[in-house]
């Protein structure tokens, strides 16, 4: 739409100089026609764009890097009232508000809300209720692009077979499936790394548990000695090394959750941003292709920016019984293995 | 009563035996003091830890009380030591994390006297033996 043809509103955007060359070219264009039929030239001004939608709460169909909305409240997405989102930039240099009036194609729009796209061309362009949109240009019923979000990377291909056997030759389908499966090579990368770090850390702590227990216990054997000696069995004596260690293991486990909730964000940051720059560099096929009909994901990069990690109890549990089991066997055995020894020879060997 | 047979205990040093104790009987009836003389690596430790079970022999037999305690089991030698002997060992051998007063009532803990019993046997022993500032809560 352009402002002298359908709209009342003035574009926020200069014409640049794209938009000067085509003026320049314009004019000279019209001084030669003005010459020959006398016309005077006519002034280059950048379009308003306006956008249909029947979804606001997905940014990726809205031409807009983000959605939010500065003043006033969104329209209903179904809404066949003639109003319209702006972007902050057109409000101002249309001195428009909440509750201003403007033309398109002749009707009366009100503005209900102004918003901020994240962008120059966003904040300058309109969004409005999809409905409306088509009536006024006389293209009911008729879309340029449609987004398709999955609920699975799995079922892309099937979805977008589907879409093909409706649809035909009528539309073009462009799957995201590779760029979506970029956008989540980091979040496969970091699963790599933590398993193999899960698996590095318990074995590491497996074997740190089990010697630190044994030297504990050996450390000891003099007590277990006098223990014996005294009358104690040696399931007392197993019973007594195992609960101290319990006592030990559960009080780590505690301490090492806290710490684990409290850092598990920051690292899971730093490794997605890590991942992230070693796949960009890479590229990847599926980039900057243009969609008639886009299948989902398109903003799985931008997803993983808000991707958070999540410490589940079961895990926690999990690895506290990993743990005790450790503690357990780490102490018990060498402390029932001294225990079988005859107290003098323990006291002896001190 | 305590008789003992032809008691020995031999070391292993290398492919070397050596015997701390050797061939040693004899007899104590109930109700005496005894007290063991030697000199320096006689053998009078190595003895006392078998009299207490706290070691095994080589050979010979030790019977208390009628009860040949060299044939003993773990379970029977653990009660015998519990029930039968207190043992003060030369080098102390006090349980470090625990007070004076812990340390004395550690032994009734393993025979069940009852908790009230056993701080006012623990602290009536202190007393008997001048540690009585030793008894802390």
């Amino acid at each position: 739409m352009t402002k002298d043809e359908n709209t009342s509103l003035t574009s926020a955007i200069d014409p640049g100089s794209f938009g000067q060359r085509q003026q320049s070219q314009q004019g000279n264009n019209n001084t030669q026609q003005g010459q020959n039929n006398s016309q005077t030239p006519r002034n280059f001004t950048m379009p308003v764009t306006a956008t249909g939608t029947n979804d606001l709460n997905t940014t990726s169909n809205l031409n807009v890097t983000s959605l939010k909305i500065t003043s006033g409240a969104k329209f209903d997405a179904t809404s066949s009232q003639n109003v319209a989102l702006i972007g902050t930039d057109l409000a101002a240099k249309n001195n428009l508000s909440i509750g201003s009036i403007f033309q398109v194609y002749g009707k009366d729009i009100k503005v209900i809300g102004i918003f901020d796209g994240g962008n120059k061309f966003a904040n300058s362009s309109a969004i409005m209720p999809l409905k409306i949109l088509q009536q006024l240009s006389s293209q009911a019923n008729q879309v340029n692009s449609v987004i398709v979000q999955t609920d699975s990377i799995d079922t892309i291909s099937s979805v977008q077979d589907a879409i093909k056997k409706k649809l035909g030759d009528k539309v073009d389908i462009v799957s995201q499936q590779d760029s979506a499966k970029q956008a989540v090579v980091p979040l496969e990368n970091i699963k790599t790394i933590s398993l193999y770090s899960l698996i590095g850390s318990l074995v590491a702590g497996a074997i740190i548990i089990f010697l630190i227990m044994m030297m504990i216990v050996r450390e000891r054997r003099r007590e277990i000695g006098v223990l014996k000696a005294i009358g104690s069995s040696n399931i007392k004596i197993v019973s007594q090394f195992t609960v101290e260690s319990l006592v030990l293991t559960l009080m780590s486990s505690v301490l090492g959750i806290i710490l684990g909730v409290i850092f598990s964000n920051p690292i899971l940051k730093v490794l997605v941003s890590n991942s992230e720059s070693s796949t960009a560099t890479g590229g990847g096929p599926g980039q900057g292709m243009m969609a008639r009909v886009g299948m989902g994901f398109m903003g799985a990069q931008n997803a993983l920016r808000d991707i958070n990690a999540v410490v589940s109890y079961d895990i926690i549990l999990y690895g506290i019984l990993v743990a005790v089991i450790i503690a357990i066997i780490g102490s018990a055995i060498p402390s029932f293995i001294i225990a079988k020894v005859r107290p003098a020879e323990v006291m002896r060997a001190e | 009563m305590l008789k003992v047979n032809k008691l020995t205990k031999e070391f292993k040093s290398g492919d070397y035996k050596i015997a701390a104790v050797k061939d040693i009987s004899l007899y104590i009836p109930n109700s005496i003091f005894s007290t063991i003389m030697g000199r320096s690596g006689s053998g009078k430790s190595t003895l006392l830890s078998l009299l207490g079970a706290l070691d095994k022999p080589t050979s010979g037999t030790i019977e208390v009380d009628g009860q040949n305690i060299t044939s003993f089991g773990e379970s029977k030698l653990i009660k015998y030591r519990r029930n039968k002997i207190g043992f003060i060992f030369q080098n102390y051998n006090l349980i470090p994390n625990l007070t004076a007063l812990e340390n004395v009532i550690l032994p009734m803990e393993f025979v069940g006297v009852g908790l009230k019993n056993k701080k006012e046997r623990a602290e009536d022993l202190l007393l008997r033996v001048g540690l009585s500032k030793k008894i802390r809560p």
